[in-house]
């Protein structure tokens, strides 16, 4: 703990070094392009007009008649100009003279906007970044920086439609087509037996995940996976007289949540996911076809008629789950072994 | 619903014709601007139908029975101008008004200012529609048999035994071995089977197993300043119904039935924070509560195979969370931002406890006084000094401190009643009088886990060239865990470490996108300790009748394990402690540590969670760009976990999955998408059915023993515990293939129809393949049987029959516009699915022996559903 303390102080105070001697480095960094219009742009905010005359620059050209529905933006929260803080075209896409008066452009490709946004836009993705985490700090922002879609250079735009009155990736109904555009092999889960209610559209990806980051693992909107699942699932959250260590430990330890073959989301199934942990007493028996009601027949030498015509109970039903049937935890006195 | 179904299929397409016919109405152009910019709202009425009733197509979408529905949602809003001087908005969805899984939410703010929020969400979750059960009272807590119930038997075996298979006519009739013999059942023993079935067989009833799902919230949240934020919310959510439950009884045997479990949960959550937001920093302080509560302390039932008696169940108790969490961020320059989180939070439960006094005769305290308190904070530097090269680094420390108080626990299990007396050391040991306890009490401890989570994560990614970059990532984890207050160290590992590495490439080019990736991982676990379940049995720290050590004290002199020597019957007799603790170098006796379970685990079994792993991910993925109008994109992830240490229990898993997808967009209006899923998940452990060694030397005088490791019941009993033979192992293989298919086709038909299609095709299959074998004694091995009869048969393991889940999933959308502002939407779905398991033979009728049969059966469905609708924008 001690090395690693050393380890982590060594590692921030290097950051912090290297951070400030690129200071100078990057106050010289954009001297032309896009990006150094837009960053002329922050530095000086007069440039970016938001009020609706600033907007009219913008919405002279595009107008009702665009095939995407640029206006619609004043249905949403960015559109209600009463509020102070809201912004303007240009506050986000920069002043971007040289679009209004295609400076460097030609008749059929003009010169675009300052900041222009989306995964395939022409902007830097830190840039498109900057732009709105300039209004949008904190909440659940908090740890955009450092987060796994930020290092992987997914702007906001990636994800969110800002000119669209109801932006899908904020409704629950269509947020999760949203994120199989890249998550695919969740996309595919969630049409198996055991899912969430995903696809049936009564629960989004964010009441588990936050997109932008957080303290958790896996982007989860709290701190420890755990903590994620007792939101909904709170009657397993105990502290129970008696724990299982594994449940205590982590509810991934046996559950996979985006969808699974084997009800309820196990990643194993039932016994052998027991033993995967426990050999003693009746859980080091064998479970195999042997055990079912049909399948203890065969032997070395033929048949054996009658041999066990009942099939194990801990292979068949709930399996080990028939006995042991409090397995998150039991509030008895009596409940060591989980069964009351 | 056959004949609905026919008029909707023959006549939908003709009225659709006929509308399609029509030319586009005169307003069709261009959205106005004041469309554009102003808060539309939206109403749709319609009705739709079900052609089948199916709980398992119903899970969650409302839509479980046959027949017609309502569907109703509608969405209104309003407010200032976007460009008058208001910024008051406000709106009311309300979605599936006509099904149980309905939902609204609507606000009212002035922006800038304040906001108000509401929401309301249900949702039923259908659990089974197929189970039955003979027990009065379902629904309630309390459930009883009726009077005329006789406890199932199948008398030609034995007339004594309780056996769920005697509900089964087939079963009671048909021919059992008895000494050897194979014999019809008496005209007697088949009236009294029948008799038997005709009292129980019309007790049972079907019953429907759902949960609903109430929640409510509001919302609150002020500007109170230009940088300052203050918001509330509060949520109520109610879920009440039954959901399956499966209970074990006290007869002999333990036998199992599952019975419906009722539900009445309430949780309360708040949360308040509080915040403070420039462009350069924000700080954010939070409290968040959770409360929740069961109305439901117990579920208690009469049992099925001993009518005197009756059995309780603790339910989920009622506990508190509550948690204050503070956040701050600041942009240190222009290229580094630093944030710090921290968080106390506190969880408890006091509920009292729920049993049946006389299975449990040591209680020390009525309620467990349970708390646990996390602390949890993280540090996160991002720094991006370079145009090309960003860093980050982050450290995180979560600490789940367990203190709920340690107390001895002592029950009797669920098959025994009290019987003996307890060692009169363990007696003095415990403070109770020798007399109070029988010799079969289990004797407990509780063992309050605690864990902590420390972790650093450094990244840097540097784009080399424009389009290209590297990422090196380096992560380590150490994960602690223990337990205070209990007489002996409760944890298999006290600290795992991990190392982490990972390298990324990733191109951007101009019309391809791609990404390498390779990670390893490796976890090490100091010494594991097979010692643990010492924990769980503090009679293990006192010295028995009969020994001069304590069960503890002899094996750490010897150094060894629960599981004792790795041997077979001794030559000669063990004397003193041996002979007490691991008699015939058995596993240590469970006499000897006062439980009647052999907790204990084999040597080499290693816990997977917390085992030495090695950790290897690879992943890939490519986004081409073929022309404007053909997009593909592969996926390929594979993952393996090699836990290298462990001999038995998961040693073993590895994940590949693969996905293609491809998108075709001829023109603006048209869309073809396709994408093929394929998952295969698979997972290797094993294990041994070792048994003790015995000094038995034949089964009904005879001593042959067919197949297996050795040849005599004398020479295997005495290997009993070391037979090669006793090893297992399983490989289980479950393989996903999901083929996706969708058309998306805008302005049809004058510009009246928007047609979307989507069909899922799923084909997930398990295979089960074990290894190894077990013993079985030959039922004809009886006295009188021929000469040269084999006394037992090892019989070698088979693979379980494979598991099947094949589902079809098609779903036709059709917008058809009256006008500008009107529209008709119809929709269609067939949904199929079959289900093979092997695991509901012991929910049949003359299924398992053990188990109460319910007659759940795997789902299955062929559904579809129709809906026609009327929507209009005003």
């Amino acid at each position: 703990m001690r090395i690693l303390a050393r380890v982590a102080v060594c590692a921030t105070f290097g950051m912090l070094v290297l951070a400030t001697a690129a200071r100078a480095d990057t106050a010289a960094a954009p001297t032309s392009g896009p990006e150094a219009t837009a960053a002329a742009s922050a530095a000086a905010p007069a440039a970016a007009d938001r009020t609706l005359a600033g907007d009219e620059a913008c919405t002279r050209c595009h107008d009702e008649n665009e095939s995407k529905p640029i206006l619609s933006i004043y249905k949403t929260r960015h559109g209600v100009k009463a509020d102070a803080r809201t912004p303007g075209c240009q506050s986000c896409h920069g002043a971007s003279l040289a679009h209004q008066k295609n400076i460097g452009g030609s008749a059929g490709h003009r010169t675009p906007p300052d900041v222009t946004f989306g995964l395939k836009a022409k902007s830097d993705s830190q840039v498109q970044m900057q732009q709105c985490l300039t209004c949008h700090q904190g909440g659940k922002r908090a740890m955009w920086g450092g987060s796994a879609h930020e290092q992987q250079n997914i702007p906001c735009a990636g994800c969110h439609r800002i000119h669209v009155g109801a932006d899908p990736v904020l409704r629950k109904g269509t947020q999760a087509e949203v994120c199989f555009d890249c998550h695919k092999t969740q996309r595919a889960q969630t049409h198996l037996i055991s899912t969430h209610p995903l696809d049936a559209g009564r629960m989004a990806c964010t009441d588990c995940h936050n997109p932008h980051g957080s303290t958790g693992p896996h982007n989860l909107v709290r701190n420890s996976v755990n903590e994620t699942c007792y939101t909904c699932h709170a009657e397993k959250r105990g502290p129970f007289l008696w724990e299982h260590a594994p449940v205590t430990d982590e509810c991934t330890n046996c559950h996979t949540p985006h969808g699974s073959t084997i009800t309820p989301l196990l990643k194993v199934r039932v016994p052998y996911l027991c033993q995967a942990c426990h050999s003693g007493d009746h859980a080091a028996a064998i479970n195999s076809g042997a055990n079912l009601a049909a399948g203890n027949a065969t032997t070395v030498n033929g048949a054996l008629p009658l041999g066990s015509i009942s099939p194990r109970a801990q292979l068949v039903a709930r399996a080990c789950l028939n006995c042991h049937i409090l397995i998150h935890g039991s509030n008895s006195p009596a409940g060591s072994k989980f069964q009351r | 619903m056959k004949r609905t179904t026919t008029i909707l299929l023959g006549g939908l397409p003709a009225a659709l014709a006929i509308l399609c016919s029509v030319p586009a109405p005169a307003d069709e152009s261009n959205p106005s601007k004041e469309e554009l910019t102003t808060q539309q709202n939206t109403a749709e009425v319609g009705a739709g139908g079900v052609s089948r009733g199916s709980y398992k197509f119903g899970e969650y979408n409302g839509l479980e029975d046959h027949g017609p529905f309502a569907i109703a949602s509608f969405h209104l809003g309003g407010g200032g101008a976007y460009d008058s001087s208001d910024a008051a908005r406000w709106h009311l969805s309300v979605t599936d008004l006509g099904t149980p899984a309905r939902s609204a939410d609507g606000d009212y703010g002035v922006q800038g200012r304040f906001r108000l929020s509401f929401k309301y969400d249900e949702i039923q979750h259908n659990v089974w529609d197929s189970y039955n059960s003979p027990y009065l009272g379902l629904g309630g807590n309390v459930l009883t048999l009726p009077s005329s119930w006789q406890v199932p038997l199948v008398p030609a075996n034995n007339a004594a035994a309780a056996n769920a298979r005697g509900l089964s006519g087939a079963v009671t009739a048909a021919n059992v071995l008895v000494g050897g013999t194979l014999r019809a059942p008496s005209a007697a023993q088949l009236a009294q089977a029948a008799a038997i079935q005709a009292a129980d067989l019309p007790s049972f009833s079907a019953f429907d197993l759902f949960t609903t799902r109430n929640r409510y919230e509001i919302g609150a949240n002020f500007l109170l300043a230009p940088k300052w934020e203050l918001s509330a919310s509060a949520k109520h959510e109610t879920k009440t119904g039954t959901q399956a439950q499966s209970t074990v009884t006290q007869a002999t045997g333990e036998v199992a039935a599952t019975l419906p479990n009722p539900i009445d949960y309430r949780t309360d959550q708040v949360n308040v924070s509080f915040a403070r937001r420039s462009s350069q920093d924000f700080v954010q302080f939070d409290y968040n509560g959770s409360i929740f509560h069961n109305d439901i302390p117990f579920l208690r039932w009469t049992e099925w195979a001993d009518l005197t008696k009756t059995m309780t169940m603790s339910e989920a108790p009622g506990n508190q969370m509550h948690q204050l969490t503070a956040t701050a961020g600041r942009t240190l320059w222009e290229t580094t931002r630093i944030v710090a989180f921290g968080s106390w939070s506190r969880m408890t439960q006091d509920e009292s406890y729920q049993y049946d006094a006389a299975q449990v005769p040591l209680v020390p305290v009525s309620s467990p006084q349970a708390l646990v308190v996390d602390e949890a904070a993280n540090l996160k530097i991002s720094s991006r000094p370079l145009k090309t090269l960003s860093l980050d680094l982050a450290f995180k420390y979560d600490e789940r401190r367990n203190e709920t108080p340690v107390n001895i626990y002592g029950f009797y299990d669920n098959n025994s009643a009290r019987s003996g007396t307890i060692m009169a050391p363990f007696a003095a040991a415990l403070g109770v009088p020798a007399a109070q306890l029988g010799s079969n009490v289990n004797i407990n401890e509780n063992l309050p886990f605690s864990r902590k989570v420390t972790q650093v994560d450094a990244d840097g990614q540097w784009h080399f060239i424009p389009g290209e970059s590297l990422k090196l990532a380096y992560e380590y984890q150490q994960l602690n865990r223990w337990c205070d207050g209990n007489w002996y160290s409760c944890e298999d590992v006290y600290a795992t470490k991990e190392n982490i590495g990972t390298l990324e490439w990733r191109g951007n080019f101009s019309r391809v996108n791609g990404r390498l990736s390779y990670s390893y991982g490796d976890r090490t676990a100091g010494d594991y300790s097979e010692q643990a379940f010492l924990a769980y049995v503090p009679m293990a720290n006192v010295v028995p009748t009969g020994a001069t050590l304590s069960a503890y004290q002899y094996m750490l002199l010897t150094g060894l394990t629960g599981y004792g020597p790795v041997a077979g019957l001794p030559t000669t007799p063990l004397t003193g402690n041996a002979a007490v603790f691991f008699p015939n170098n058995n596993a240590l006796a469970n006499a000897e540590y006062q439980n009647q379970n052999r907790i204990s685990e084999l040597i080499g079994m290693l816990r997977y969670y917390e085992a030495p792993r090695k950790r290897s991910q690879a992943k890939g993925d490519v986004d081409l760009e073929v022309t404007q109008q053909v997009n593909l994109q592969g996926l390929v992830e594979y993952r393996d976990d090699d836990y290298y240490d462990t001999s038995y229990g998961l040693f073993r898993a590895r994940d590949l999955s693969a996905t293609l997808d491809a998108n075709y967009s001829p023109t603006g209006n048209l869309a073809f998408s396709a994408f093929y899923s394929y998952e295969m998940n698979r997972s290797s452990s094993a294990g041994n059915s070792y048994t003790a060694n015995s000094t038995a030397t034949n089964v009904g005088t005879f001593t042959a023993i067919s197949g297996g490791c050795y040849p005599t019941i004398v020479l295997r009993n005495a290997s009993n515990k070391v037979d090669p033979c006793e090893n297992w192992s399983t490989d289980m293989r479950a393989h996903t293939n999901v083929i996706g298919l969708t058309v998306d086709w805008k302005n049809l038909m004058h510009e009246r129809v928007d047609l979307t299609a989507q069909v899922v095709v799923t084909r997930a299959s398990t295979d089960i393949n074990v290894l190894g074998g077990s013993y079985s004694n030959n039922p004809y091995a009886v006295a009188g049987a021929p000469a040269g009869t084999v006394a037992a048969y090892y019989i070698p393991a088979q693979p379980l029959p494979t598991i099947i889940a094949n589902s079809v999933d098609a779903r036709l959308g059709l917008k058809y516009r009256l006008s500008r502002n009107q529209a008709l939407h119809l929709t269609y779905e067939y949904a199929q699915l079959s289900d093979a398991d092997f695991g509901y033979q012991g929910y049949q009728l003359g299924g398992a022996s053990a188990i109460l049969p319910t007659g759940q059966f795997a789902p299955y469905y062929h559904v579809q559903v129709f809906g026609l609708s009327y929507v209009a924008t005003f």
